[in-house]
Parts: structure tokens; C-alpha cells; sequence
């Protein structure tokens, strides 16, 4: 923020976003829910429980302002490009397990597979 | 553990003359509630921003629930349904204080009036949640829980609008528009009289805490405090403006259209 004045009769300039988030409960982390205009912290709190929390119960509420984040994005050069192939650190391997075994079992053995079986020592 | 003013009392069973007393207090309470919760949602999609547009409209919201709380008890005691109460009234039947039944001015007169009346409302509630009427005072300390940021959201709102440019030209003028309505708002009409009864404390110095609160409050936002009118029973004694009518013409539009239509 820039510049603030303490005078009381000084016309309000600045606002800011502030960011939203909930914990609808203790075992669930916070979530986003939306961003808001305000002109400070107090009312940023205040318009925050109105407009979020109408309906819907809450055990926490966190609002920042946008201005507080570190943030990278697509836009900053390379920082989050994946042109390179990363496949492989991918683990759809173990994902694909279960299925693999499913359609193993399932599969009828032919005729010529049982001999096969039954020619191997 | 209980005294004398903690102690339960059973409203059905009070004599005539104690239980038609918080009657009338019932009364002024839930009409106040209906009548500042309907001219406060009317600002639905004219609020300055979207995002107070939302918070002033759940804040009415709050209010249209405190009066359905207050209207039950009525309904219970007089044996009928609260939709008798909202839709079904004449004017002069209405209790509620002339100040809030005024149509709708610009947001600067609309805050004020909130912060006006959540000042004195946030008073009556402190004598009501330790009243001799368990149920009443029950529901008013959970009603103070919902006001305090009712409150802290008018105040915030009023020094906001207090700083300067044209939104405290607005409010000075707001100030000098709404003072002179303020005359029955801090009043129990035919019910000022018992109030030391039902509540332990008399008008005079709840509407004095109330005087003293606001003109301190306005004193710090270098503001003017207009004089304070004449206390009168006005609308605590069905006495109301056009403004009332109004107001009961658009709310009770559609069940006068559809008596049985079901909400």
C-alpha cells in the first residue's frame, strides 16, 4: 500500500483485493472462495462473512490481501514451462495395476494356451 | 442461582395486565425488526459495490429473522400465524418507530439509519437478554451476536463515509433529515411505563445511553450532532406516515394477490 493518511476528514482512496478462504471444518484445509474490493482489513473481514458465509458454516475464515502473495505466473518465463518430456515420473504405472489384473483374471484361457500350459515343466 | 429478573416466567400464564405489557414490547420489537430489515433489502441491487450490495442484503436478512423470532412468540400467544402479523395488519395497527417505515433516501441517509437504529437496537437487547422472559432473553443474546458485526459493519461504514468528498457532504445532509424523525425510537409507547418491571431499567436512561453513545460517535468523526427532537409514542401508538402505507402495499402485494399462496 502506498501513502495513508491518519486524518479523519481525508477522502478514502485506496481500495484493494483481498482473496477469501474457508474452513468449512477442522479436518479440511482452507479453501479459496472468491476475492472482494475493500477498503480495509476490518470491513475486508466484514464483507467477507456476508458475502461467503450466508448460507454455509465455517470454523475459520482467512482474508489476504491479493498484494501479499508471492506469485508466479505463466507469464514470468520459464518458471512453469514443461516442454520437456516428464513422463516418465509419472506413476500411472501403479494407477493402472488393478485394471491390469481385472482384465488378466477375466480373460478365458484359449485351447492352445492350456496346452502350452501343460507342455511347460 | 436465579434472581429475581433471571427467573422463568410462563407469558400464557402472567396476568392480563403483565402479559398484554410484553405484548406491546413484542410488538415494537419485531416491527422495528420487519419494518429496518424490508427498507434495507429494498437496497438489493443498488448498493455502491457488489460486494456490500450482498452484505447489506444479508444483514436485512438478519433482521426479516429477528422479527420472525419476536412474531412467533406473538403468534403463540394470540393464537394464530405469523404471516397474520406481516401480511395481515393495517398501518395503524403497526408498531414499529416512523423512522424506520421511511422510504428509501440515498445510501449515505440508508446507513445512517442503520447505524442509528443497530446503536439503539444493540441498547435493548442488553436489557432484554436479562429480562424475567427466559425465552425472550435467550433469543436476544444470540440476536446481540448477529449485531455486534451488524454494528461493527455501520460503523465502519459511517466513518468510511464521514472522511470526506461528496459522502460526507451526503451524510451531513442525512443528519439533518433524519434527527427530527428520531423521536419514537427510543420508545416502548404504552409499555414505557412498566418498563422497570420487565426489564429492570427505565426508558429514560436506556435512551439516554443510547443519546450519549451516539453523539460521542459522531463527535469522533468531527460531525455535528443535530438536536435531538421531542421524544413522542408516534408510531409505538399506531401513529404512522404515507411512507407505511407504502411499504405494507409492496410487501403485502403478492399475498393480497394470492391470499393461500403458499411462500
Amino acid at each position: 500500500m502506498s501513502h495513508t493518511s491518519h486524518n479523519e476528514s481525508a477522502p478514502v482512496t485506496g481500495e484493494q483485493i483481498y482473496e477469501v478462504f474457508v474452513q468449512s471444518n477442522h479436518q479440511e484445509a482452507h479453501q479459496h472462495v472468491g476475492s472482494l474490493l475493500a477498503p480495509d482489513d476490518t470491513m475486508a473481514m466484514l464483507l467477507a462473512r456476508e458475502n461467503f458465509l450466508r448460507r454455509d458454516k465455517a470454523v475459520s475464515l482467512w482474508v489476504v490481501p491479493r498484494s501479499a502473495f508471492i506469485v508466479k505466473d505463466s507469464g514470468d518465463g520459464a518458471f512453469l514451462k514443461r516442454e520437456f518430456d516428464r513422463s516418465y515420473r509419472e506413476v500411472r504405472g501403479y494407477a493402472d495395476n488393478a485394471a491390469r489384473w481385472k482384465a488378466f483374471k477375466a480373460k478365458a484361457l484359449t485351447l492352445e494356451e492350456v496346452i502350452e500350459d501343460v507342455r511347460t515343466p | 442461582m436465579k434472581d429475581s429478573t433471571t427467573a422463568e416466567i410462563a407469558l400464557e400464564r402472567l396476568p392480563k395486565e403483565q402479559r398484554e405489557a410484553w405484548q406491546t414490547v413484542l410488538l415494537i420489537l419485531a416491527d422495528d425488526e420487519l419494518a429496518a430489515g424490508h427498507r434495507a433489502s429494498e437496497w438489493l441491487g443498488l448498493a455502491p459495490s457488489v460486494e456490500e450490495d450482498i452484505a447489506f442484503a444479508s444483514i436485512a436478512q438478519d433482521e426479516l429473522g429477528h422479527a420472525r423470532f419476536y412474531y412467533q412468540w406473538l403468534a403463540r400467544l394470540e393464537n394464530t400465524d405469523v404471516d397474520a402479523f406481516v401480511f395481515r395488519r393495517p398501518s395503524a395497527d403497526w408498531r414499529n418507530a416512523v423512522f424506520l417505515e421511511r422510504v428509501r433516501g440515498d445510501f449515505a441517509e440508508a446507513m445512517l439509519r442503520v447505524w442509528l437504529y443497530d446503536e439503539w437496537d444493540a441498547i435493548r437487547l442488553k436489557a432484554l437478554a436479562s429480562c424475567s422472559f427466559a425465552p425472550l432473553a435467550v433469543g436476544a443474546k444470540k440476536m446481540l451476536c448477529e449485531e455486534e458485526y451488524h454494528l461493527e459493519h455501520a460503523r465502519a461504514w459511517m466513518k468510511r463515509l464521514a472522511s470526506g468528498g461528496e459522502a460526507r457532504v451526503r451524510l451531513t445532509t442525512a443528519l439533518a433529515h433524519s434527527f427530527p424523525a428520531l423521536a419514537d425510537l427510543a420508545d416502548f409507547g404504552s409499555a414505557n411505563f412498566v418498563l422497570p418491571e420487565l426489564l429492570g431499567v427505565d426508558i429514560h436512561s436506556l435512551r439516554d445511553e443510547w443519546k450519549k453513545e451516539v453523539a460521542e460517535r459522531l463527535e469522533a468523526l468531527r460531525l455535528v450532532c443535530p438536536a435531538w427532537p421531542e421524544p413522542q409514542s408516534g408510531g409505538r401508538m399506531g401513529r404512522h406516515t404515507e411512507d407505511m402505507q407504502e411499504l405494507l402495499s409492496t410487501m403485502t402485494e403478492v399475498s393480497r394477490w394470492l391470499p393461500e399462496v403458499s411462500w
